[in-house]
C-alpha cells in the first residue's frame, strides 16, 4: 500500500515536472539558468530566441558573448546580486541574428552554504520595442523643443477651446510669461477682446470646415504695445482617428517688408499721379481747337484721367472741336480703343467734336481685327490732317456765318 | 412736383431742368416737354441740363425717351450744357444719345438748331 502511494506520488510529480517544463517552454519570456562563470547551462526557446540562435544551442555559450564588454562588468555585478532593487535591470543585448535587442532582465542568484555564488535563473523580458519606440519619442521630441526654441518664427498649439497647448519661445518672448506658462491661456489674455475675437473665429472656422488659413497678413497690436504687420499661417491638426484636436499655426513678423511694400506702394501712386498730370497735357492749338497727344500705354485709370482733363477743358474753353491723337501710344487692343470711342462719345456730349489721329497702318489693322466699329467717330491717319482738316472747316463755317 | 420752366424763344421751345429729377418727378416733366412741343408753332426743343452734376441711369434713359419722342413728332431737339462727368457718367452707361445733337451753351444750341430747322424747311 505503502509503495503503492509511493508510485503514485512520483507519478504526480512527474506529471507536474513535466507541466512545469511544457510551461517554461511556452513562456514568451525568457528563462535561462547561468552557472557561475556566466554559462548558459539551461534555455528556454523564448530565451534562445531573443540571444538570435536556434533553439537550443543556447547552451554553452557565455552571456558576456553577447554584451559588449563595459556592460558586461555592470551585468556581472547585478547578475550576482540577490539585492531586490539592482536584480532587476536592462542590458542590451548584441544578439547572434545581427540584432540588438533590450531585455529587462531580473536575476536570482543562488549561493553555496559559504555564500559564494553559483548561478543563477534568470528572466528575460525583450522590451526592444517600447525602447526603440522611447528613443524615438525622446528624438522627435528633441526636434520639436529645438524647433520652438529656436525658430523665431511664433508657432503654437491650441486645443479645441483655444487654449495654448505649446508655444514656441519666440511667441513667449515680450509676454513676460516662460514657454511653460502658456498653457491653457488664450489670446484673450494678450491681445484686445476684437483682436481676439477674430483670432477665436478664425482657428473655430479652421476646425469646422478644416480649411485652412494661410499667410493672412494683418495689422496687429501686440501685448507689449506695438503694432506690427504679422502674417499668419494656422492649420487644424487631427489625432490618430482623424478627429480634429485643435489648430496649430505660424505667425511670422513680417513689419518690415509690409511698411517697405507701403512705402513703394505710396511712392508708385504719388509717381503715377504725378506722370498722369505730365502724361495728360491739353493743348489748346487754336481758337476752339484743343489736341490731346496721347503717349505709352493706356489703362483705364489714365484714359478717365485724360477724359476728364479734355472734357473740362472743352467746357472751359468753349472749344468746338477736340483732337486725340494716338500716334504716340504704344499698343491697341480692344481695352483702348473702347476707351477711346468713350472718351470721343462724352466730348460729343458735351458739345464738341471729337477727331482722333494718327490712326497708323497697324493700329487701322487691329481695330478693324477687333471688329469694332469707329461709327461716327471722325479718324485721320496723321495729327497734320486733323489740324488741317479742322482749320479748313472753320474757314467755311466762319464763310457760312458770315 | 417742382415747376418746370418753358419759354418759348420763336419756334424753339426752351426747356431748363434745374434740379436733379427723380422717378415720377421726371417721368412727369418728360410728358410735360412732349405736350408742350406738340404744337405745329414748335419746331425745335432745347433742353439745358447744364445744372445738374449727376445723371443716373434712369434719367439719362428718359433724356433719350423723351428726344425720341420729340423727333417721331418731328421736332428737333438738342442737349445744351452736359457737365463733363454727366458726359462721363452717361458713357458709362452706355448711353450715347448719339442721335441727339449737343451744345454747351444755349446760345450756340439755338444756332444749330436754326441751322438745323431751316435746313428741314429748305
Amino acid at each position: 500500500m505503502a509503495q503503492k502511494n509511493n508510485k503514485k506520488e512520483i507519478e504526480k510529480l512527474r506529471r507536474e515536472n513535466e507541466e512545469y517544463k511544457k510551461l517554461i517552454e511556452e513562456m514568451s519570456e525568457g528563462f535561462a539558468y547561468l552557472e557561475e562563470d556566466l554559462t548558459f547551462s539551461f534555455s528556454n526557446p523564448a530565451c534562445d530566441s531573443a540571444f538570435g540562435v536556434p533553439e537550443g544551442k543556447l547552451m554553452g555559450r557565455k552571456l558576456q558573448d553577447f554584451l559588449s564588454p563595459e556592460s558586461f562588468k555592470e551585468v556581472k555585478k547585478n547578475i550576482k546580486t540577490s539585492e531586490k532593487k539592482k536584480s532587476v535591470f536592462e542590458i542590451e543585448v548584441n544578439a547572434a541574428d545581427g540584432e540588438t535587442r533590450y531585455l529587462l532582465t531580473r536575476s536570482n542568484p543562488r549561493f553555496d552554504e559559504k555564500g559564494k555564488f553559483v548561478g543563477s535563473f534568470v528572466f528575460f523580458y525583450d522590451i526592444t520595442k517600447r525602447i526603440k519606440l522611447e528613443e524615438n519619442l525622446i528624438f522627435e521630441r528633441g526636434l520639436l523643443n529645438a524647433l520652438l526654441d529656436y525658430i523665431p518664427d511664433w508657432i503654437y498649439f491650441k486645443d479645441k477651446g483655444s487654449r495654448f497647448l505649446e508655444v514656441s519661445k519666440s511667441k513667449a518672448e515680450g509676454t513676460g510669461l516662460k514657454r511653460d506658462e502658456f498653457k491653457g491661456k488664450t489670446d484673450f489674455d494678450f491681445f484686445s477682446e476684437e483682436e481676439a475675437k477674430v483670432m477665436r473665429a478664425d482657428e473655430e472656422k479652421i476646425m469646422k470646415t478644416g480649411e485652412s488659413v494661410v499667410d493672412k497678413v494683418q495689422k496687429i497690436k501686440l501685448p507689449d504695445g506695438k503694432e506690427k504687420w504679422l502674417s499668419a499661417t494656422k492649420v487644424p491638426f487631427y489625432d490618430k482617428y482623424g478627429n480634429v484636436m485643435g489648430t496649430l499655426g505660424i505667425t511670422r513678423d513680417v513689419t518690415r517688408l509690409k511698411t517697405l511694400e507701403l512705402e513703394k506702394q505710396e511712392k508708385i501712386e504719388a509717381q503715377k499721379e504725378e506722370l498722369i498730370e505730365l502724361s495728360t497735357p491739353v493743348i489748346d492749338v487754336w481758337d476752339g481747337v484743343l489736341t490731346v497727344p496721347i503717349l505709352g500705354s493706356l489703362d483705364s485709370e489714365r484714359a478717365s484721367k485724360i477724359s476728364e482733363a479734355l472734357l473740362t477743358q472743352i467746357v472751359e474753353k468753349r472749344a468746338e472741336v477736340a483732337i486725340i491723337d494716338i500716334s504716340g501710344i504704344s499698343a491697341v487692343d480692344s481695352a483702348v480703343a473702347d476707351r477711346l470711342i468713350r472718351t470721343a462719345k462724352a466730348v460729343r456730349l458735351v458739345g464738341a467734336e471729337a477727331i482722333l489721329t494718327g490712326v497708323g497702318v497697324e493700329i487701322a489693322q487691329t481695330i478693324a481685327d477687333l471688329g469694332i466699329d469707329m461709327e461716327n467717330l471722325k479718324t485721320m491717319s496723321t495729327l497734320k490732317d486733323g489740324l488741317r482738316y479742322v482749320i479748313s472747316r472753320k474757314k467755311e463755317l466762319r464763310g457760312e456765318w458770315r | 412736383m417742382a415747376r418746370l420752366t418753358r419759354m418759348h424763344l420763336g419756334d424753339i421751345l426752351v426747356v431748363p431742368i434745374q434740379e436733379e429729377l427723380h422717378d415720377t418727378a421726371a417721368e412727369e416733366a418728360g410728358e410735360k416737354i412732349i405736350r408742350e412741343a406738340d404744337n405745329p408753332k414748335i419746331k425745335g426743343v432745347a433742353i439745358d441740363i447744364s445744372a445738374l452734376d449727376i445723371v443716373d441711369s434712369f434719367l439719362g434713359r428718359l433724356l433719350q425717351k423723351i428726344a425720341w419722342g420729340l423727333r417721331a413728332m418731328g421736332k428737333e431737339v438738342i442737349l445744351v450744357g452736359i457737365q463733363p462727368e454727366v458726359a462721363v457718367a452717361l458713357v458709362e452707361l452706355g448711353l450715347y444719345l448719339e442721335e441727339i445733337n449737343t451744345a454747351f451753351e444755349l446760345d450756340s444750341a439755338l444756332e444749330k438748331l436754326r441751322e438745323k430747322i431751316n435746313k428741314g424747311a429748305a
